[in-house]
């Protein structure tokens, strides 16, 4: 996993496409009454901004790995994986009580996973020891 | 844990962007040590030192705490 500060906000666009794809697909037909369209900017603006921070970083081809990024990288997906564990239990509880079809949860569950191991490594990444 | 990275950068004026290329790390790992905010393995630590012509006793100043 090669993560960087330009990726940050590629992974939020792509948390944010999985989310809004119904959008998309739908865009030419109804845009005006979509409710979702404002996310639809925010998903292009952030896709622009983190291939800035990726050429500014030099780092748009090759991400430099050392030690501590393999630390954070470690660190990143192991609070990750408790948090989307813990997750799952306690929403377990709720999507039986609301109904949840089973498509409804894996996405909930897969959106929680990115999301918090995005939000852990910037977090590690910008608190500097670990 | 207090450096001296910054102050031989200069002596050898060298930018955080040039020690890290020369040493094989990112510019941020860098930043955090000589801010005294990230403690390196003492592989890292060596290679700064070497990179720097120094020793890591020399680089490195640890507080008592």
């Amino acid at each position: 996993m090669k993560i960087s500060r330009g990726t940050y906000p590629l992974l939020f666009a792509l948390i944010l496409f999985f989310l809004i794809r119904p959008t998309i697909e739908e865009f030419s037909k109804e845009i005006g009454r979509q409710i979702n369209f404002p996310f639809l900017i925010v998903f292009v603006i952030l896709i622009v901004i983190g291939f800035i921070i990726a050429i500014k970083d030099k780092e748009l081809l090759k991400t430099i790995t050392d030690e501590r990024t393999k630390k954070v990288d470690r660190f990143a997906g192991y609070y990750s994986w408790w948090f989307t564990l813990f997750f799952v239990v306690v929403s377990g509880f709720i999507a039986d009580i609301r109904n949840f079809t089973l498509h409804q949860f894996i996405i909930m569950i897969v959106t929680v996973m990115f999301l918090s191991m995005t939000l852990f490594h910037m977090y590690f990444n910008f608190k500097g020891e670990i | 844990m207090k450096t001296r990275i910054k102050e031989l950068r200069a002596r050898y004026d060298l930018t955080q962007e040039d020690l890290a290329k020369k040493i094989g790390v990112r510019r941020e790992t860098i930043l955090f040590i000589e801010k005294g905010n990230y403690n390196p393995s003492l592989k890292l630590a060596h290679d700064i030192a070497k990179a720097l012509q120094t020793t890591i006793d020399e680089l490195f100043i640890f507080d008592q705490e």
